[in-house]
């Protein structure tokens, strides 16, 4: 039946065949999802993540960077806390400098009775307000600690200040701080 | 013959293109190279049943060729920024379409999974279907479907090489020229692969060829 219907057939060319291939075109449903797929894609393409590589390198610069600030940052309260401590053995070892004229400048309103040598300790480390955006007028002592300052050790307050009037970020708030 | 890239050109190429063609096309690239992303999307309309038709030709795979023709938008997409316009954006395309199907045909190696494309309801009615059958309606039907097959199936036959110039040259209607530069060979290759394929592809169809 099938060899009949074979040699029944008028014959065609390779070419006539072979354009019944353009025959084969998907509907307009088909188009409609490639579209949508394709947009997709290209959205994707568009806000392409880095490779790994990239990644792993910006995450381990991100902690680190973190994990280097916060040890600074610990360093540096570190260094204020203990600071103090040390000078008052210092002083207390050395009787001599409470006759020093810069801690009778310091203490020139205290009364006789204040005088105490835990007085003396405290008034040499008194806290200092630094103003990042002021010279030497910025050395007020003011009772609230704002944002845009911070705090020193007021021991030898003449070598500090020249930092603090002349840092790089006088503009942003933020005050130099160098040992 | 054909000038490829036409306005007008849908899957069946257009005859005597205008010129102008390959500058519309350029004025486009260089609205997408300037930012306009969306400008994109002209090219992909005016394309993509072209590039789809070649792709399902070469895969026999619906899924594969959708899946391979939104692939070459998108490897288009990325490398636009670099096309300078010294050839044709339809070779260019075309170009970056062989190229991602033979690779995907190199991976997928000896696996076939077929999975046909809907016949156009006007094939029934084609010269073709006609010649070769009586005016029975139904028997007219399974012809149809017969010959998707076998057609598929010839064309698988071939190598890559020899089936990617015969669907350019005899079902895409692209001159050897352009077929030349598409596959990054010489006019003579073209010719020499489309003379072996087609002797291949006769031996494979003689039950239905004169």
């Amino acid at each position: 039946m099938a060899n009949s219907t074979k040699d029944s057939r008028e014959k065609v060319s390779l070419e006539a065949l072979l354009r019944f291939k353009r025959s084969e075109r998907p509907d307009q449903e088909f188009w409609k999802e490639f579209d949508g797929e394709l947009h997709q894609r290209m959205m994707q393409t568009l806000v392409k993540k880095d490779p790994w590589p990239v990644q792993v390198l910006r995450g381990l610069s991100g902690k680190l960077a973190q994990t280097t600030a916060i040890a600074a940052a610990a360093a540096v309260l570190g260094l204020m806390a203990i600071r103090p401590a040390f000078e008052g053995l210092s002083e207390s070892s050395r009787p001599a400098l409470a006759d020093s004229s810069m801690e009778k400048s310091s203490l020139v309103e205290a009364t006789e009775e204040d005088l105490d040598e835990n007085l003396m300790a405290e008034a040499d480390y008194e806290i200092e307000m630094v103003f990042a955006s002021a010279g030497n007028d910025a050395e007020l002592v003011t009772p609230d600690y704002g944002l845009d300052h911070i705090e020193v050790a007021s021991y030898d307050r003449d070598a500090y200040s020249a930092d603090m009037a002349l840092g790089g970020f006088t503009s942003t708030g933020v005050a130099s701080l160098v040992y | 013959m054909a000038t490829p890239g036409s306005v007008t050109k849908s899957i069946f190429p257009a005859q005597d293109a205008p010129v102008s063609d390959r500058d519309l096309d350029w004025a486009v690239v260089q609205k997408v190279q300037a930012g306009n992303v969306g400008a994109f999307d002209q090219l992909v309309q005016k394309y993509r049943e072209q590039i789809f038709s070649v792709v399902y030709n070469m895969t026999s795979n619906r899924e594969d060729a959708s899946d391979l023709t939104q692939e070459t938008f998108i490897k288009a997409f990325q490398a636009i920024g670099r096309f300078r316009g010294k050839s044709s954006f339809f070779t260019w395309i075309y170009r970056i379409a062989v190229n991602t199907t033979m690779t995907f045909l190199k991976k997928r190696n000896r696996r076939r999974y077929i999975s046909y494309e809907n016949i156009d309801e006007e094939a029934s009615s084609s010269e073709i279907v006609e010649r070769l059958t009586a005016s029975n309606r139904s028997e007219k039907g399974a012809l149809v479907s017969e010959l998707q097959e076998k057609l598929n199936d010839a064309l698988q036959k071939l190598s890559p090489k020899h089936r990617t110039v015969v669907i350019l040259h005899e079902i895409e209607g692209l001159e050897h020229a352009e077929i030349a530069e598409i596959t990054g060979t010489s006019q003579g290759t073209v010719r020499s692969r489309l003379h072996y394929a087609k002797q291949q592809l006769q031996s494979y169809l003689q039950d239905y060829l004169v």
